[in-house]
């Protein structure tokens, strides 16, 4: 199976490094601003591409800080889809699998707790996003569960994010075991419906990004790829994200366009692996 | 307007009488919400949110739960900066044990059968209930799943809690 893996990524490499990946925190600019929150915080902290994103060397879990909301410990790959989708206040934001709500609490913080984020997840993964919700005070969103194959309301929102369940072969270093190449095909079925019905919610002028924490081209590209043969008026963009942030380009063998998106690696940011793709509405 | 007993949801409309959240913060901490925050009566509670979720009209939790059978940890945690009144400060120890839903000692003879927002090192950490002897806190909810059941969650995380 790691041949297989080997085909189209360094997986020795990007496993070795998993385990060595850093702690990362962002700071909840709902509660406080950075400069405020290091004036009554003493965690050892360093600075990282993202503002208000830090590494830590110590623990994170069990501090006053994480328990009650003014941080949240998210891995550095995973706060670029947010950025990626740079939601603002008068936006009505999709998240059409929103469990455990790292990324709708980012958005909130970047909304700045206006406008409106639609939650959507399984029942039963509803629990620790509500209880994020709560303890990071956002108070701009609806947690709803529906199924995500299908529209929610038709050309309504004004971006979308579709982080959508995959093989996770970027976030877990043992998902490799696991890993079959028809788990990642069965998979890419659940992504492409999943992709296309939430691109028919958005609205025409509308973008929405669409991330994986997996390498596998199946559940990457192809489902992009898929969408914009389906949709005709679906635009691949490039992806405009205002810090230096080190990734690859997509697999051309789906076509030049597919420059434009990102697949970041563990060894870009001593971080969980992802794929990044932006698309716009005409 | 006199507080809510403890335990009691008085639903609008209910025996004459209609529970006022937003005066009864206003008169127990002095907090006056901004213009954009809205509530809302559910079974569960009172729910907290920005009004521009008004207008969306998809139907599912909007917001934060502020009171459930009393003013929740929440609340206190989103809002409580904004108290100028009616609140307590605790040490790290009594926090920690409010935090495991201990009740603590009214060590500053705070007032019988009201409630207190609770203050560590000028951060809000939840509301307290007086009952005149002890401090009870408002229960914290975390999701429970199979592989981590409450009680062991609390007990893994308790000693190395602290600041930074």
């Amino acid at each position: 199976m790691f041949d297989l893996l080997q085909s189209f990524c360094d997986a020795e490499r990007c496993f070795n490094l998993l385990a060595e990946q850093k702690n990362y925190f962002r700071v909840n600019t709902i509660k406080n601003s950075i400069e405020e929150f290091f004036s009554f915080s003493s965690l050892a902290h360093e600075k990282t591409p993202i503002p208000f994103a830090f590494s830590s060397s110590s623990s994170l879990g069990p501090t006053w800080e994480n328990f009650l909301g003014h941080i949240h410990i998210q891995s550095l790959s995973s706060m670029l889809p947010a950025i990626a989708l740079a939601p603002e206040k008068n936006d009505i934001v999709l998240d059409a699998c929103a469990s455990p709500g790292s990324k709708t609490t980012q958005m909130a913080a970047s909304m700045e707790n206006e406008g409106a984020i639609v939650a959507n997840d399984r029942k039963n993964r509803l629990p620790p996003l509500l209880a994020n919700i709560s303890r990071l005070g956002v108070l701009n969103t609806v947690v709803v569960s529906r199924d995500a194959k299908k529209p929610i309301r038709e050309g309504y929102f004004t971006k979308v994010l579709v982080d959508v369940p995959c093989t996770a072969l970027g976030a877990w270093q043992n998902a490799w075991k696991r890993f079959t190449p028809d788990m990642a095909k069965s998979l890419g079925r659940v992504q492409k419906a999943m992709l296309i019905s939430t691109f028919d919610s958005l609205k025409p002028g509308g973008s929405l990004v669409y991330s994986t924490c997996t390498y596998t081209k199946e559940e990457n590209e192809e489902v992009v790829a898929y969408l914009l043969e389906k949709r005709k008026n679906a635009k691949l963009v490039g992806i405009d994200i205002p810090h230096q942030i080190l990734h690859e380009n997509g697999l051309s063998e789906y076509g030049n366009e597919f420059r434009k998106v990102w697949r970041v690696y563990p060894w870009h940011l001593q971080s969980e692996g992802f794929f990044i793709a932006k698309v716009v509405k005409e | 307007m006199a507080s809510p007993k403890r335990g009691v949801f008085h639903r609008k409309g209910g025996e004459g009488m209609s529970f006022n959240f937003k005066r009864f913060c206003e008169e127990r901490f002095g907090i006056v919400f901004p213009k954009n925050i809205v509530f809302e009566e559910k079974k569960e509670g009172i729910r907290a949110f920005v009004k521009t979720l008004l207008p969306i009209g998809i139907k599912g939790k909007r917001g934060i739960l502020v009171y459930a059978k009393g003013p929740t940890n929440a609340f206190a945690r989103t809002f409580g900066k904004l108290a100028t009144k009616n609140t307590a400060g605790v040490d790290e120890a009594d926090a920690k044990n409010l935090f495991q839903n201990i009740k603590i000692k009214n060590a500053g003879n705070l007032a019988k059968n009201e409630y207190f927002i609770v203050f560590l090192k000028n951060q809000p950490v939840g509301v307290v209930f007086c009952d005149g002897n002890f401090l009870i806190p408002a229960k914290n909810k975390r999701p429970r799943t199979k592989k981590s059941p409450k009680k062991k969650h609390l007990k893994t995380l308790t000693p190395n809690f602290s600041w930074g």
